[in-house]
């Protein structure tokens, strides 16, 4: 695999790494001024490495529908809406996002780990239904635009109208001549674009974005604002470990709906508080691998789920999942090697 | 608790029980329908994955799999049939009735309200 544009972006970053299989970059240049782009200004994020997957058919949407948590059969065309797949157990298999898109295919937003796996389980489901699934995650690009700034930078491309969609409305621009899908979103904290284009064009709008005042930002600073933002990610947070409550994702879940596979287990776990571990930041006091089993008074009480070195934080923090009981901001923890950790509300506050 | 007996039906067909098949030709002298089957299908979703479908129709739709039990035809979807070779379709009745219920083999998980089953 490999796109030529996107290698001609990924030839401008400092070095790239290996996510899912697929190259991304890793810095342009000083991390710390990547960083501070999502936090004052505007940040360009190459996320090609993400899966996008077309869904066409008369039944795409009931499907999804019947599927996933979220409404979907409200969806109308120009909204975008994040859904989970869920197992009979209640546990997350995928979390994704559904695009409508007016007289074209459903575009779905997904994992680049987890994508495989949405595939095989939406084709599995599909008995009688008019549904075909297109993998486009070869020949399309994502990029995002994120930041305080990104929607100035958004203006500049493409004007006001666009700049101030709302988060889960998408339209289509023009930018520097190539067709570009424009998803708003927000991180929780500052607005997000996600944009959705052909691979083959993705060096020069790359280019046109950063001449609009966006700094081309790697892997590094993005996965450390992830991490201090609370944000889970798939094949990290996001696992068949975990169900969408222990997770934060509760936004995603429509409890009014009626069926979709697991409703049964999460309806349970909301109705009757059974929910025992909970997403928390964590701050350490040394080494800190993914994975490392938290303690407390020598008893193992949770897990480090994505390990960063954070610029605000002037050290390693990580995103992990902790027992309600230990789940309180400034509870001291330790991992089995005796590092100190603390754990943190999220979204964490580098102040 | 539920109990479920384990069917009998042979795997190569599904069995309509006579309590079934009669409630099916009262909803259809209901809609005044005279010819007439009762299609039997799957499709995804419900808390366990699947969902059972029955639906009163007026023939058997291009592939579907025809099968006479009870004086009924009943029509089956191929792709559906894979899921549902050996069930019993009864039905209960009265205040604590169940309606239509599904016995069936395949199913490794039901849902509480019986009308999702996971394989």
């Amino acid at each position: 695999m490999g796109n030529r544009s996107l290698d001609e972006i990924h030839n401008r970053a400092e070095s790239l790494i290996e996510v899912d299989g697929v190259h991304v970059p890793l810095r342009f240049g000083e991390v710390a001024d990547e960083y501070a782009a999502f936090r004052v200004g505007a940040a360009l994020v190459d996320r090609s490495h993400l899966g996008r997957i077309e869904q066409s058919g008369a039944d795409a949407i009931d499907l999804l529908h019947r599927l996933s948590t979220a409404d979907i059969e409200s969806l109308a065309e120009g909204e975008a809406r994040r859904t989970i797949l869920a197992s009979e157990r209640g546990r997350i298999l995928d979390v994704f996002t559904v695009v409508r898109r007016a007289e074209r295919p459903l575009l779905l937003l997904t994992s680049g780990a987890f994508k495989n796996l949405l595939l095989e389980k939406i084709e599995f489901y599909t008995i009688t239904e008019d549904s075909t699934l297109e993998d486009v995650s070869a020949t399309t690009a994502q990029l995002a635009i994120a930041g305080p700034g990104s929607a100035a930078v958004m203006s500049d491309l493409s004007g006001a109208s666009v700049a101030s969609l709302p988060a889960g409305r998408h339209t289509e621009v023009v930018i520097g001549g190539d067709r570009v899908l424009v998803i708003a979103a927000s991180d929780g904290i500052n607005p997000r674009f996600d944009l959705i284009l052909d691979a083959d064009s993705a060096s020069g709008v790359w280019d046109a974005i950063t001449s609009a005042g966006a700094l081309p930002v790697g892997r590094e600073a993005a996965e450390a604002y992830r991490v201090e933002i609370g944000v889970p990610t798939a094949g990290r947070e996001i696992s068949e470990r975990i169900n969408p409550l222990e997770a934060d994702l509760l936004d995603l879940i429509d409890f009014d709906k009626g069926c979709y596979i697991g409703q049964e287990v999460i309806a349970r776990l909301d109705t009757y508080d059974k929910v025992q571990r909970k997403l928390v930041g964590l701050q350490a006091m040394g080494g800190l691998s993914e994975g490392d089993l938290l303690q407390s008074d020598g008893r193992e009480i949770g897990w480090t789920a994505t390990v960063v070195d954070s610029p605000a934080f002037d050290g390693l923090i990580a995103l992990g999942f902790v027992r309600n009981e230990h789940a309180e901001d400034g509870t001291r923890l330790a991992t089995e090697a005796g590092i100190e950790v603390t754990v943190c509300d999220l979204p964490m506050d580098p102040a | 608790m539920v109990s479920v007996e384990k069917s009998s039906v042979p795997i190569n067909t599904i069995r309509i029980t006579e309590k079934a098949a009669k409630k099916v030709r009262e909803y259809a002298a209901r809609d005044g329908m005279e010819k007439f089957g009762l299609k039997v299908a799957v499709k995804g979703g419900g808390c366990s994955g699947l969902l059972y479908v029955l639906e009163i129709v007026d023939g058997p739709d291009e592939g579907d799999k025809v099968i006479e039990d009870g004086g009924l035809e009943v029509y089956i979807p191929k792709k559906a049939f894979v899921f549902l070779a050996g069930t019993e379709l009864d039905f209960g009745d009265g205040l604590n009735g169940k309606g239509f219920s599904f016995n069936n083999p395949n199913a490794k998980r039901s849902c509480g309200c019986g009308d999702s089953f996971g394989v």
